[in-house]
């Protein structure tokens, strides 16, 4: 039976970064979910971050998102230096709802991707982003921020998919 | 509610065409398809999913929302679940993600929807991410999936895991 194994959850409060480490080389894939947000009223444009191992380079992103009910858009954002996990709610309590599926995290012959569902309620947002990162070692940590530099809170919960 | 892996079929000893699931246990809720794919072609590849060997275009139908290099499209060219694989233009060790998620595949009174997500990325141009949306007009039960590649082959070390949902 394959199971979703609780590997690692946090609640942080405040907090620039949070870091979810030592993560285990023995399942498939990898499964992030967080309910959180930022602590400072988000400017344009600003939303939560992820990195990998700590490298904050070689980040392909594609993001098709539908914004406050303008027509599905699509974005790029090549070479970055992370994951852009998209915007948050833009009315207090400038939260978001993400799930990111990261595949095949330990293999080390193939580049890593990552595909995120995102849901920000109060802009409101909901968007898809497919990402890759550019690099062939096993996912050892995940780095998750805010790419203003503000500090975020929430819950965060990371689960191993294997059998 | 039970996630278990009914196969996991991987590219180890070099290129083939296509990857297919036979023999599909029926005790399942929904199955869910998981692919990491690369093609050896040179140019935009596809995978158009088969369900018991029905390659038949009108027997499907489908929508779709394309993002590619930064703008986003309705197309309703695609009737089967599809998404689309990185090829030879691609960076080395770059490979396509895709889920495909089939409900009530095992009913034999009722069309099969599919729901189909999949990105290739890139760092110049030559990006497709995908959310296709499909039925298959067919009220039998899926026993086989066939996963093929529109060009070429697909490349040493594509992966696809076949997951089945169940209710304990």
């Amino acid at each position: 039976m394959t199971t979703y194994t609780l590997i690692a959850s946090t609640v942080v409060g405040s907090s620039t970064s949070v870091s979810l480490g030592s993560i285990p080389q023995g399942y498939d894939d990898l499964v992030l979910v967080w309910k959180g947000g930022s602590t400072s009223a988000p400017s344009n444009g600003y939303g939560f971050k992820v990195t990998f191992n700590g490298s904050t380079g070689g980040y392909q992103n594609l993001i098709m998102r539908n914004n406050a009910g303008v027509a599905l858009s699509a974005y790029k954002y090549a070479n970055w230096g992370y994951i852009q996990a998209n915007t948050l709610g833009d009315e207090a309590p400038y939260e978001a709802l993400v799930v990111m599926n990261i595949s095949e995290y330990s293999k080390t012959n193939k580049f890593k991707n990552a595909t995120v569902q995102f849901n920000a309620p109060t802009r409101p947002q909901q968007a898809t982003i497919g990402a890759r990162w550019d690099n062939t070692a096993a996912i050892t940590s995940i780095q998750i921020g805010d790419d203003f530099g503000n500090s975020i809170y929430g819950r965060f919960y990371l689960y191993g998919i294997g059998n | 509610m039970g996630y278990e892996l009914i196969e996991t079929v991987t590219l180890d000893a070099g290129a083939a065409q296509s990857i297919l699931f036979q023999n599909i246990p029926q005790d399942g809720l929904d199955l869910v398809v998981v692919c990491s794919f690369r093609g050896t072609g040179s140019a935009v590849t596809l995978c158009n999913v088969v369900f018991n060997g029905d390659n038949t275009n009108a027997n499907y139908a489908g929508v779709a929302a394309i993002g590619n290099n930064g703008s986003a499209n309705p197309d309703t060219n695609y009737p089967r679940p599809m998404f689309y694989i990185p090829d030879t233009r691609h960076l080395n060790f770059s490979f396509g993600t895709a889920t495909v998620y089939i409900s009530s595949y095992a009913l034999t009174n009722a069309q099969k929807p599919v729901l189909t997500n999949g990105t290739v990325d890139n760092n110049s141009s030559n990006d497709y991410q995908t959310i296709h949306g499909s039925t298959w007009k067919n009220n039998s039960a899926i026993t086989s999936i066939l996963l093929p590649s529109s060009r070429n082959n697909l490349a040493q070390w594509s992966t696809a895991s076949l997951y089945k949902i169940t209710s304990s």
